[in-house]
């Protein structure tokens, strides 16, 4: 199945860039016609996301309602229970636990402090996740190879996978928590490009930390530039642009937020208002162009 | 003018040819016998009528019976399975559910060999991809619950499903996303 998928992106691909080069345009019809691909394989992968969730709608909102799973934050593990704590059986992709460096093999042996181990190890870790607060972090120790390894992840809200906490009314509809997550950056904002900073680039843009804004979003609320570096959000300082992008992401639109910048070599502080979630194709990359 | 008197001779000459045929030879084929032929063909022609109508009935019998079999004999079989057993093998999809379970190591092994995130991060893009890491995660935490309370093997099953379809969606994501990465 994935293979005839990734078959028909390829496909895709080819049929969008075919014409690209059949017809005799002109450089600025080319480039037009890549935004528009570019768009329109974007607009392709919201809808794989979406329509993802959409299939699983039955089977989470019944395990929510029994009470099944995390009450609060997940930290991206399968677990089972052997003698020595809780094995890790599989490991989430770009989940918390991934992203601190935990690998399927590895043992958890406490979490926070406190010891797991026994046949009841993985209810003990589940048991010890319940309170544990969205964005917190937790400490967790492994046995790898004989060794001990300490990690520590952010734990994520249970909100950003699924919406709501059962049992906290009203439940928004299934389609609102697509909209509510992945709407979140769908806006003016989406076509926005982020690079994290190395320290070539930091020293070429005067700070060694933040986010580069390779290009900004359109709209004027924003108050974005391309070439802007992005210090801190709120406070909260982007280390990525996944990162960024998360933080963006939790804003509701409407809502005003505190950039810290770095402009053309100077730090500055931007007053900025998230923008409506309306989504945007070719024509804004075209007017954003012409005002830069 | 020359024409018409040449034209009017030459059908003269056929004329006269046909008056001069002999007429008391017999038939090739005997009236009786002609009309015994032409009774066997039409009998002929009734019994292939009948013969596909017959097989083209029993066609649509068949399909008919197999209709009726998959809308109302089916669910009755499955009806002793739970309902996490019928969320995760529709009976129409389970090929497809099948399919979906043995390409999600592929893909997550493709989705282990690739970095943390594009060199450009497409703010758009990325949030389709965090949201569905975000989803794996939840169905990976409930997995560890479901497995640690024992005894719920219809549900973990489900749910494992649900984690091969999720991972299948984010590697074509990722695909997509580091391929417009990779445009200039």
């Amino acid at each position: 199945m994935l293979s005839k998928s990734w078959g028909a992106v390829l496909l895709a691909a080819t049929l969008i860039s075919g014409p690209v080069f059949a017809q005799d345009t002109s450089q600025s019809d080319l480039e037009k016609q890549l935004r528009d691909a570019r768009q329109k394989l974007e607009d392709a992968a919201h809808q794989v996301a979406e329509l993802s969730a959409q299939l699983g709608r039955p089977l989470v909102e019944r395990l929510r309602i029994m009470g099944e799973g995390p009450a609060h934050a997940v930290i991206g593990v399968q677990l089972d229970s052997v003698k020595e704590g809780a094995h890790v059986r599989d490991v989430s992709p770009g989940g918390p636990a991934a992203q601190a460096g935990i690998r399927a093999g590895d043992v958890i042996v406490s979490v926070n402090g406190t010891e797991v181990k026994g046949e009841r190890s993985s209810a003990e870790v589940a048991r010890l996740m319940r309170p544990v607060e969205p964005n917190s972090k937790v400490k967790v120790r492994v046995l790898r190879d004989g060794k001990t390894l300490d990690f520590e992840l952010t734990a994520r809200p249970v909100e950003n996978a699924w919406g709501g906490i059962p049992g906290m009314p009203p439940l928004p509809s299934f389609e609102d928590f697509g909209a509510d997550f992945m709407g979140g950056t769908h806006g003016s904002i989406a076509g926005m490009q982020l690079a994290t900073l190395t320290p070539q680039l930091g020293s070429y843009f005067g700070t060694d930390k933040g986010v580069l804004v390779l290009r900004a979003p359109r709209d004027a609320a924003f108050n974005l530039q391309d070439g802007d570096v992005i210090l801190s959000i709120d406070g909260r300082e982007p280390t990525s642009g996944s990162h960024a992008t998360r933080i963006l992401g939790s804003y509701q639109p409407g809502e005003k937020i505190k950039l810290e910048l770095m402009r053309q070599h100077k730090k500055t502080g931007v007053d900025a208002v998230m923008p409506n979630r309306h989504r945007h194709h070719g024509p804004e990359s075209e007017e954003h162009e012409e005002e830069g | 003018m020359h024409f018409d008197l040449e034209e009017s001779r030459v059908v003269d000459m056929i004329g006269q040819k046909l008056r001069r045929l002999r007429t008391d030879g017999a038939p090739p084929i005997p009236w009786q016998e002609f009309k015994r032929r032409q009774l066997l063909r039409r009998v002929r022609a009734q019994t292939e009528q009948r013969r596909q109508f017959a097989l083209v009935a029993a066609v649509a019998l068949m399909m008919i019976g197999a209709l009726v079999s998959w809308r109302y004999l089916l669910p009755v079989l499955n009806s002793g399975a739970s309902d996490f057993v019928g969320m995760a093998h529709r009976p129409a999809a389970s090929v497809a559910w099948d399919e979906a379970a043995a390409s999600s190591v592929a893909s997550e092994r493709w989705l282990a060999a690739q970095p943390a995130e594009p060199v450009i991060v497409r703010v758009g893009t990325r949030a389709a991809v965090m949201g569905l890491e975000d989803r794996i995660a939840w169905v990976d935490d409930t997995l560890t619950s479901v497995r640690a309370q024992g005894g719920q093997l219809e549900r973990a099953h489900a749910l494992q499903l649900q984690r091969d379809q999720l991972i299948n969606s984010l590697a074509q994501v990722r695909y997509a996303e580091s391929l417009a990465s990779n445009l200039p």
